[in-house]
């Protein structure tokens, strides 16, 4: 069987009047049918320049110039743009966080959804129309015929994304690309979404990457996990073992530094220290070294992603789940749990 | 790292029985010409009939969706909105029934933190003349005291004394944020009103800044209205949380109480619909709200709730329910649980009644 998405050592490099950045490397991952991949990671961790390096829609001095991405066995970054454009917006689509700018301010919602209908489906114009009133309906929308003649500055922010959504979803894709879908939205917006993708996904069988900075998000979501720091993916894994075992500092960091729910009101969190490093591109070694607390000194040598011992001397063969890191590899950092319940705060006594 | 000590606040909040500021039923109404020639103008009912008291030292979290409401009242509080009606009670002033000069000293005591921090920095003046600029007008220093206090306010939110000479657009977003703390608290506030400080940064910068605002609350006595979407930072921030829902309160409680047992239908899809970081407690189907928030142009009559109510009933159609307490967790009033739902009220007293 052919994966729906193999993408092999993508590497992206942007040129600008200073000279050449590679703000991406070695990204590598699968993705098969009906599977949730989630990438989490902040921003300019390259989890955007990823999907956009996928879709073909680069800047125009951004180029992959390394790696190969296969979408149903076809090499993407061989075929030209009009070949392109046959698999873009059909099979595979994508939807962006900011839906304002990706719609046409001239065109009518209803208009944008048939566009992509008619062109590559071929249906008759009364058969579109009344699959995109559907298709705005799925998404949650109140009255998709008065939505299907609005523009798109007489919508709420949610309402612009949910109509993106809808025609993201216009022609059944096998895989959708959705960079930060719901981060602008109201958290009960956000679920009808959520609900209705994994909805779609057991239906249809449609693959789903979702891009985002939530790490709820993905717990609730993905089915694997790429974690992204500054260009790479550091940390690969199906999610409940990064859940149980997150190997690589910057993951475990992630995890401590953000408030949930689940949290007892005496913990505290644990801020990571400073911030990304502005040229990490330049960087040889690992790129989280400054601000992790277990660096040593050979973290300045090249770091590959290797699997993840729990400890020292014991050689999981598990290539699962892939971390970028010496230390986690070699088993040498403290188990998480001795990480995650390390009293954070001394508890206040009631 | 300041990280190791007791949450300021959080187990036992340092407040008092008597209100610091107290709210009763504001109001804040804007007007919008309708599309329609000769048809009458729009009123939008952004702050609809709010009441509330702020205790010293607590902080009390606003949570609710875009449109509910929460930032204009934010505003109103500091006095940057004037209430249409109702009124702000603060320290034996009406804040509404004050004029510039009369509130000239009241605006020290109460401050804000915007979300968008860059924005509220003006782009063409080194830092030290923003942080400078309040504590001249306000003389609360003079030009030769006024650098040792700008350097003093700098290390209080963790940055260097070289940050004076620089510009806004030279600090990260994180950066920036320090830079509203600071002026914020420069002026020695009593409260500080936070709109969504940490809604625009990264998740590993966000940590940082909320626990830059414990510690400043714990040092200076602050009392803080935190505004957010977010339901895990509220949660994390705040001692009592106050849900809104179209320009009303419908549930307030000591946070702890909200999320164990939340009481309104409305607050239950909340909590619902915030993703927990745990993929074994993943729902398989979890109540979700349909629809969307309703217009507060023509908010539906009776209950503003009652389109996306599971537990509607014929006459929340009719009746405006009331904010009432339902139960209280102690002595003061601050543990009161309140509720405007009289469906999820009478649902509680049956429960109670059998157990």
């Amino acid at each position: 069987m052919t994966r729906l998405l193999d993408v092999r050592s993508l590497e992206t490099t942007f040129s600008s009047d200073f000279g050449e950045k590679t703000v991406l490397n070695e990204v590598s991952f699968q993705i098969d049918k009906g599977e949730i991949l989630g990438i989490v990671g902040e921003s300019g961790s390259g989890k955007s320049v990823t999907a956009l390096s996928i879709m073909g829609l680069l800047a125009a001095n951004g180029r992959v110039s390394q790696g190969e991405v296969y979408f149903q066995g076809v090499d993407l970054l061989a075929l030209d743009e009009k070949e392109l454009d046959r698999v873009r917006g059909n099979r595979l689509t994508m939807v962006f966080q900011d839906a304002l700018s990706s719609l046409d301010p001239v065109f009518t919602i209803g208009s944008q959804i048939m566009e992509s209908i008619r062109a590559h489906l071929r249906l008759p114009r009364q058969e579109a129309w009344r699959r995109a009133v559907g298709l705005l309906d799925q998404v949650g929308l109140t009255d998709p015929e008065r939505i299907m003649a609005a523009y798109p500055h007489t919508l709420s922010g949610g309402m612009r994304q949910r109509a993106m959504i809808a025609i993201a979803l216009a022609c059944d894709p096998d895989l959708l690309i959705a960079d930060e879908p719901t981060t602008a939205l109201d958290v009960t917006i956000q679920a009808q979404i959520m609900a209705l993708l994994g909805r779609l996904r057991r239906d249809t069988g449609m693959g789903l990457i979702l891009i985002t900075h939530d790490i709820g998000l993905i717990a609730e979501m993905a089915d694997r996990v790429l974690v992204m720091y500054a260009g790479q993916v550091v940390e690969q894994s199906d999610v409940h073992t990064l859940f149980d075992q997150p190997a690589h500092p910057y993951t475990r960091a992630l995890m401590l530094a953000v408030p949930t729910l689940l949290d007892s009101r005496e913990r505290r969190l644990r801020p990571i220290a400073g911030v990304v490093p502005e040229n990490y591109e330049s960087m040889t070694g690992c790129r989280f070294r400054d601000r992790c607390r277990y660096a040593v000194s050979a973290c300045a040598e090249p770091q590959a992603l290797e699997a993840f011992s729990l400890q020292a001397g014991e050689r999981l063969p598990d290539p699962g789940h892939l971390v970028r890191c010496h230390r986690a590899a070699a088993g040498e950092l403290p188990t998480t749990e001795s990480v995650l319940l390390q009293p954070a705060a001394a508890v206040v006594s009631p | 790292m300041t990280g190791d000590r007791p949450l300021p606040g959080l187990a036992t909040p340092a407040y008092d029985d008597s209100p610091l500021l107290t709210v009763s039923e504001l109001r804040r109404h804007y007007y919008a010409r309708s599309r329609r020639l000769f048809a009458s103008r729009q009123t939008i009912r952004a702050v609809d009939d709010v009441s509330f008291n702020l205790y010293e030292g607590e902080t009390l979290g606003l949570v609710g969706e875009s449109g509910s409401g929460k930032s204009t009242l934010g505003r109103q509080l500091v006095g940057l909105e004037r209430p249409t009606a109702g009124s702000i009670h603060y320290r034996g002033h009406v804040l509404s029934r004050l004029d510039a000069r009369e509130m000239a000293p009241i605006r020290t005591d109460l401050q804000m933190i915007f979300q968008d921090a860059y924005a509220s920095l003006n782009p063409r003046k080194p830092i030290f003349d923003i942080l400078a600029a309040p504590l001249l007008y306000h003389r609360l220093e003079t030009r030769k005291t006024v650098e040792r206090r700008v350097d003093e306010l700098l290390a209080m939110v963790g940055l260097a004394a070289g940050a004076k000479a620089r510009y806004p657009h030279e600090f990260s977003g994180g950066q920036r944020q320090r830079l509203g703390i600071a002026r914020a608290i420069s002026v020695k506030p009593r409260v500080i009103v936070c709109d969504e400080p940490v809604s625009a940064l990264d998740v590993s910068i966000q940590a940082q800044i909320l626990n830059l605002l414990l510690d400043l609350q714990d040092e200076l006595g602050l009392t803080y209205l935190f505004i957010g979407h977010g339901l895990p930072v509220v949660n994390y921030m705040s001692d009592r949380i106050a849900v809104m829902y179209l320009g009303k309160i419908v549930e307030l409680a000591p946070a702890e109480e909200l999320f164990r047992r939340p009481l309104h239908p409305y607050t239950r899809a909340l909590i619902a619909a915030a993703p927990v970081p745990d993929p074994r407690l993943r729902r398989s189907d979890v109540e979700l709200l349909e629809g969307d928030i309703a217009s507060n142009v023509t908010p539906p009559g009776g209950c503003s709730f009652h389109p996306r109510c599971p537990l509607a009933e014929a006459g929340c159609r009719l009746e405006e329910p009331a904010l009432t307490m339902v139960r209280s967790y102690g002595e003061r009033p601050a543990d009161r649980h309140l509720l405007a739902c009289p469906v999820a009220a009478r649902d509680l007293m049956t429960k109670e009644a059998v157990t």
